[in-house]
């Protein structure tokens, strides 16, 4: 930057240059010290709670299941549908029962005083249920919690937060089904190159590039649908999983908890087998690599060297702090982002199932966090790829310039297939492969040299080679197996 | 209400640490933006590139406390940019027109990893001081213990005799590393970056890399060689050395969590009035701490996963990647403040080292746990090998018939004859096998180390 590059700027908004002087010791030396922020609570230091970008790292679905109140309130739920279970089956008396299901409300609880009874005791439950016992009449008290022990009433309402990430995950994964069908129906017919090791290799087109993603996100649908039967289970063994404290009564309460509460039934207690809740965490985390390859690849092809999508853009989108002229991706990039973290997650929930004895809170503090986190990723992946899918302009003029453009290279194949009739498959390789390294050695123009060859000539029918030259006379089933897959996915349904 | 872990309202003092959660707080972030375009604006005043008053201006105003989170936050969303609302607030700011001067040829990330790095810096300072705390503590605990033996297992089985606090050394020594390594890895990660939107800082100018160099000193970074945009090995280093301190960590927890077993029993994690084991079984003192701490340090290696991640980035700067360690860097930290700090606590509470119980758990295999220095006095009679085989043969006669293993050495005439009457009982005292642990101790608490950390003992005891 030269000086006087400064001056019309200076001159238009500010005292003139001659007030230029070196700075004298500077009165506000930049650094924190010099701000206090006592007023500061320090909330929010985790990226995906932060006011200002936040809402790049978690959608409003997820925080309704995860927040703190929420999470809380859903043990209270879940102890409320114990005691309803529990005078179902004759353990606890039904007005008991009644009255914890009428107490078990968050709101009429002192958050706070939770809060620093669990930092008291050291115990994450009793302290909410100490304050359950106080909105319970003297008789209801001695009932709240009856026989069960912490990780019954965690784990429970963890199946049922996973319950709701799996109904959110279903809705937004059959929207955004829908509109990669829409794109795929409209470029069916969209010759674009098809690349491999990054280079040209033949003609495809757009319609069945967005078929291959839906296809892979139908058998996550499957997965999810699959894993939901399996995953969704109740939790009520007591402390060691004998259930020593429910008395005989212990089997039809645990069908009429389940029934409840809208879960399935274990054979056997799973605090230490964790397989379901590792599922959970993986098929997520797949889901939202699988996002994360649709986002990368429409972020290449955004690229200006390439040019055949463009993202959308609204006003007021601002792409660079000093490029005026960016554009930049952003969407599409975090979901790549969300699928990392995603599955940094699947490392935890892993973790989480080497675990010992009749039970290990070592794991269970992990899932707290897993379950969570991938379920944020996961879903604020899907809501932005759905936007982009949205604003995306395919442009399939571009598509079919690059095409055109590549012609030479891309047609090559065919005319191996075409000269193997007459030649012999690998003669015609051999012949093909020799002119089209030629000509890349040589920086010379493979469609002059193939025209120009004998041996292409005497092998090729009369009349074929412009044909030859033409990327969509090579799409293959292409188009059938785009129909294949929108009829899989009108059909199919979660 | 939050809803990451760190957060919650309940959970934030098992998952996280005021302190470093402070660090990482919406404002701060914000503040140490701020700082680095306050810092950048007044290298340029005083290399004449932009007017005094404006660099003085935008230092004015570079105080997060007057900005408005929940408008940049939606201005963010709006935009769909994470620092231009920052810059065009601080612009607005800045009286008479000299915000046009603020982030005057710097690039967003510019700002960001600068001021990530003075994030790292506060964050960096933070984790030493505990680490050279619990560092203290174990000292003490293994110089207290440095004779106390205690049974040494492995494989999960006893094997040997050794003291308690040569088991805590052990510790010491490997955290003593951890220090060494976070020494000499500083210089290489307190490093800023101003190189312009692609590394080359067109925008700055001829004397860009005196820029860089003078704005990034007033922060108290060093300049980078060349851009580190897209090179991302510094966060690595960072990350690296907060896994191994949280594997340190997580494996005393965990040794303490199997010392705890009742059937062990030989360490105790303390367990103050008011607290409680389980919702149902009212005996339970359970390890929670140590479970606590076990899982932290496993949350902190996974951020490893995202970090590498996050290395892995496409030309000049790369969107896919970067904006993962917004996420796993603060979350990296904070797990290892909440680790650090629940370790400490724990320590500072006290644990309750079980001598007796040590002792007596010494004599659980009936003396069998000296097998190898009996045979080794026995070696020097008939030789190793075949004293090998003798007493091989002996223990399994003990096991099989539950016998003293004095009783099933004796039954055997060629291990019989070759002792003296009083010999074989001093070779089976536990105590007087240890080897050289106490000795180890003592140069684990050599002199020079102990000076070094003796500011920590203090801070540890406030």
């Amino acid at each position: 930057m030269e000086p006087q590059t400064l001056v019309p700027i200076v001159s238009a908004i500010a005292p003139p240059l001659a007030t230029f002087a070196a700075p004298a010791a500077s009165a506000h030396c930049a650094s924190g010290a010099e701000h206090a922020l006592d007023d500061c609570q320090h909330e929010h230091s985790h990226v995906l709670d932060s006011k200002t970008h936040g809402d790049g790292y978690a959608c409003a679905a997820t925080r309704a299941i995860f927040c703190s109140r929420c999470r809380l309130q859903r043990w209270l739920d879940v102890e409320a549908a114990l005691a309803l279970a529990q005078a179902e089956v004759g353990i606890v008396p039904r007005t008991a029962a009644l009255d914890i299901q009428r107490a078990a409300r968050l709101p009429a609880m002192d958050l706070q005083r939770i809060a620093d009874g669990v930092a008291r005791t050291g115990h994450s439950l009793m302290p909410l249920l100490h304050a359950l016992q106080e909105q319970c009449s003297p008789e209801a008290r001695e009932f709240v919690h009856y026989g069960a022990t912490t990780q019954d009433i965690q784990d429970t309402a963890q199946s049922l937060e996973m319950r709701d990430v799996f109904d959110a995950m279903k809705g937004e994964l059959d929207a955004l089904l829908a509109q990669l069908a829409v794109l795929a129906d409209r470029h069916r017919c969209s010759v674009m190159v098809a690349r491999t090791h990054s280079i040209p290799a033949l003609p495809t087109t757009f319609g069945l590039k967005v078929a291959g993603w839906i296809d892979e996100l139908l058998r996550h649908r499957e997965r999810l649908r699959q894993a939901r039967q399996r995953v969704l289970v109740v939790q009520l063994f007591g402390g060691v999983g004998t259930m020593a404290a429910f008395g005989p009564k212990a089997m039809p309460l645990l069908d009429a908890f389940a029934r409840r509460l809208g879960l399935e039934v274990p054979l056997a207690g799973w605090h230490v087998a964790r397989d379901r809740v590792a599922e959970f965490v993986s098929v997520l985390a797949m889901t939202t690599a699988s996002l994360a390859r649709v986002a990368d690849e429409i972020r290449t092809l955004n690229r200006w060297e390439i040019g055949e999508v463009e993202v959308g853009w609204s006003a007021g989108q601002i792409g660079s702090s000093t490029m005026p002229h960016k554009r930049n991706p952003e969407g599409c990039e975090q979901v790549v982002v969300m699928a990392r973290l995603a599955k940094a997650q699947v490392m935890l929930a892993l973790d989480a199932m080497i675990l010992e004895h009749e039970r290990d809170y070592r794991g269970t503090r992990l899932e707290w966090c897993a379950v969570a986190d991938v379920s944020h990723y996961a879903l604020m992946a899907i809501r932005l790829l759905g936007e982009t899918v949205a604003g995306l302009t395919v442009d399939h003029a571009k598509m079919e310039r690059n095409a055109q453009a590549f012609s030479d290279s891309i047609c090559m194949e065919a005319f191996v297939f075409e000269m193997a009739g007459k030649l012999g498959k690998s003669s015609a390789y051999e012949i093909i492969f020799e002119l089209t390294q030629a000509c890349q050695r040589d920086r010379v123009p493979i469609r002059e040299a193939v025209e120009s060859d004998p041996r292409v000539l005497a092998a090729v029918g009369e009349g074929r080679l412009a044909r030859l030259f033409e990327p969509s006379a090579h799409l293959g089933m292409a188009e059938t197996i785009v129909d294949s897959v929108l009829s899989e996915a009108g059909r199919r349904r979660y | 209400m939050p809803s990451h872990a760190t957060e919650s309202r309940l959970y934030a003092g098992v998952y996280s640490d005021p302190a470093f959660a402070a660090v990482f707080c919406d404002r701060n972030q914000l503040q140490k933006w701020l700082d680095v375009e306050g810092a950048l604006a007044q290298a340029q005043a005083q290399m004449g590139l932009i007017p005094v008053q404006a660099a003085q201006e935008i230092a004015r105003v570079a105080d997060a406390g007057l900005f408005d989170l929940d408008a940049l936050g939606r201005q963010s969303r709006e935009t769909g940019h994470v620092l231009v609302p920052t810059i065009r607030a601080l612009a607005a700011l800045c009286r008479d027109g000299w915000g046009e001067f603020a982030h005057y040829g710097a690039t967003t990330q510019d700002i960001l990893d600068t001021g990530l790095v003075l994030q790292i810096r506060d964050a960096w300072e933070l984790t030493l001081v505990r680490l050279r705390s619990i560092r203290a503590r174990l000292l003490e605990l293994a110089l207290r213990h440095k004779r106390t033996p205690m049974v040494a297992r492995t494989h999960g089985q006893q094997a040997l005799p050794t003291t308690f606090g040569y088991k805590v050394a052990v510790w010491v020594d490997e955290i003593d590393r951890h220090l060494q390594r976070f020494d000499q890895a500083q210089a290489r990660v307190m490093v800023g970056n101003l190189t312009g939107a692609v590394g080359t800082l067109a925008a700055f100018g001829e004397r860009g890399l005196e820029l860089q160099q003078r704005a990034l000193a007033r922060l108290g970074l060093a300049a980078p060689l060349t851009s580190w945009h897209s090179a991302r090995d510094r966060i690595l280093d960072v990350a690296g050395l907060l896994v191994q301190v949280a594997v340190t960590v997580g494996r005393i927890a965990n040794e303490v969590y199997h010392l705890q077993r009742t059937e062990i029993d030989e360490v105790r994690e303390a367990a103050p009035a008011g607290k409680i084991g389980s919702s149902t079984m009212p005996h339970k003192q359970n390890p929670s701490t140590i479970d606590l701490i076990s899982a932290l340090s496993r949350l902190i290696r996974a951020q490893m996963v995202a970090l590498t991640d996050a290395a892995f980035q496409q030309h000049e700067r790369d969107g896919t990647a970067w904006r993962i360690e917004w996420a796993a860097l603060p979350e990296i930290f904070i797990y290892t403040g909440a680790l650090l700090a629940r370790m400490d606590e724990a320590l500072a509470a006290g644990l309750d080292i079980r001598e007796q119980r040590m002792r007596d758990n010494l004599d659980l295999l009936g003396g069998r746990i000296l097998s190898e220095r009996v045979m080794l006095a026995l070696g020097e009679r008939v030789g190793k090998q075949t004293a090998h085989e003798l007493v091989h043969e002996a223990s399994m006669h003990a096991r099989r018939d539950d016998l003293q293993f004095r009783d099933a050495l004796l039954a055997d005439a060629r291990i019989r004859g070759e002792f003296a009457p009083g010999a074989l009982e001093a070779l089976l005292d536990p105590v007087t096998y240890t080897g050289l642990a106490a000795h180890m101790v003592e140069l684990v608490a050599g002199a020079a180390r102990t000076e070094a950390i003796a500011p920590a003992v203090a801070a540890a005891g406030r």
